[in-house]
């Protein structure tokens, strides 16, 4: 096994162990490089599976670590997007409004307060999704026509409108 | 598209070994009880904060009731199942154990349903009982409406 490779390894490791952690899993994935890197350097093995492993372990380090400089940039934008994802996970079939507003993540997320406000906002900038309910129930407005009520597009138009004439959520450039 | 290259499965037991085939794209704009009714402009729910489509002839419920009520507006009636009746067309509502509906399916000329998933795709389906089942899945289609297929002259 390239020593290099082994010593990049460990320093990703280090590193990754000294942040937050992103995920659960993340102190366990670090450990289980390093036992791997280890079991290199003792056996002095020169096979390609331990190597393929290793460098699988790399990859999947590296993945974890862009995670957390993308999605973790504060403690609520992390927490909204660990629900938020499992929201969408777990509702993408379900038509009924009751349902998805109910499901325990999307009250969790109305849970939050106002501090989610422009993290909603900007979920609708990018992709039209149901946050309308939660919305309507943290800011205890709804700036959308009752003649365009269900009407996916015009109802996100209007959210963003009314999230940029108070400052919560700038133009896209 | 047919069988099993698409996640429905995972919510749906029953159609992991049934035939289906998936008959548009994914869209969140509508959803099953819009495409039930031939709309495909708007998500309909009958929510009491009215922030969703409902037609103003059915009270803003979540009701079995109010669902029959809305299909009543477009010219459906209450009808015994969801066997094929030839001039006819005919809508499911799903209701979960609760006796809340859920979901809605409409049926094609052929005898076939089609449904749309959430936010998903719609899917052409052989039987409703691919959808019943507990959650995620649907429920039980539990009433049934229809009206006459106009016919040209």
């Amino acid at each position: 096994m390239p020593m290099a490779a082994c010593r990049h390894v460990f320093r990703e490791a280090d590193w990754l162990r000294d942040q937050r952690h992103p995920t659960g899993s993340l102190p366990d994935l670090c450990e289980r490089s390093k036992r791997m890197t280890r079991f290199g350097l003792d056996q002095r093995i020169n096979d390609r599976s331990v190597q393929r492993s290793a460098a699988q372990w790399m990859q999947d380090i590296r993945w974890a670590a862009t995670l957390r400089v993308r999605d973790a940039t504060s403690d609520t934008e992390r927490v909204f997007n660990l629900l938020a994802d499992k929201w969408r996970q777990e509702t993408s079939h379900i038509s009924s409004i009751t349902n998805l507003v109910m499901h325990r993540s999307y009250q969790s997320i109305i849970g939050m307060g106002p501090a989610v406000v422009p993290l909603l906002l900007r979920c609708l900038q990018q992709r039209p999704e149901h946050w309308f309910w939660a919305l309507s129930a943290i800011t205890r407005h709804n700036p959308v026509r009752s003649e365009d009520a269900g009407n996916v597009s015009k109802m996100t138009k209007a959210w963003l409108e009314w999230g940029r004439q108070r400052g919560q959520i700038q133009d896209e450039i | 598209m047919t069988g099993n290259e698409w996640p429905p499965g995972e919510f749906f037991a029953d159609l992991r070994t049934a035939r289906y085939q998936i008959s548009s794209e994914k869209d969140v704009s509508y959803n099953c009880i819009a495409w039930a009714a031939g709309d495909t402009t708007r998500w309909w729910w009958p929510d009491p904060q009215q922030l969703y489509y409902w037609p103003v002839q059915s009270p803003h419920e979540v009701t079995p009731q109010s669902f029959v009520l809305a299909f009543e507006s477009l010219g459906y009636t209450r009808c015994e199942d969801g066997s094929s009746e030839y001039g006819f067309e005919k809508v499911a509502i799903f209701l979960d154990w609760l006796g809340t509906p859920t979901h809605m399916a409409r049926q094609l000329p052929n005898g076939q349903w089609t449904s749309k998933l959430g936010g998903l795709e719609d899917i052409e389906h052989e039987t409703l009982k691919q959808l019943e089942g507990v959650k995620p899945a649907y429920g039980k289609a539990a009433y049934f409406l229809k009206r006459r297929i106009p016919t040209e002259l």
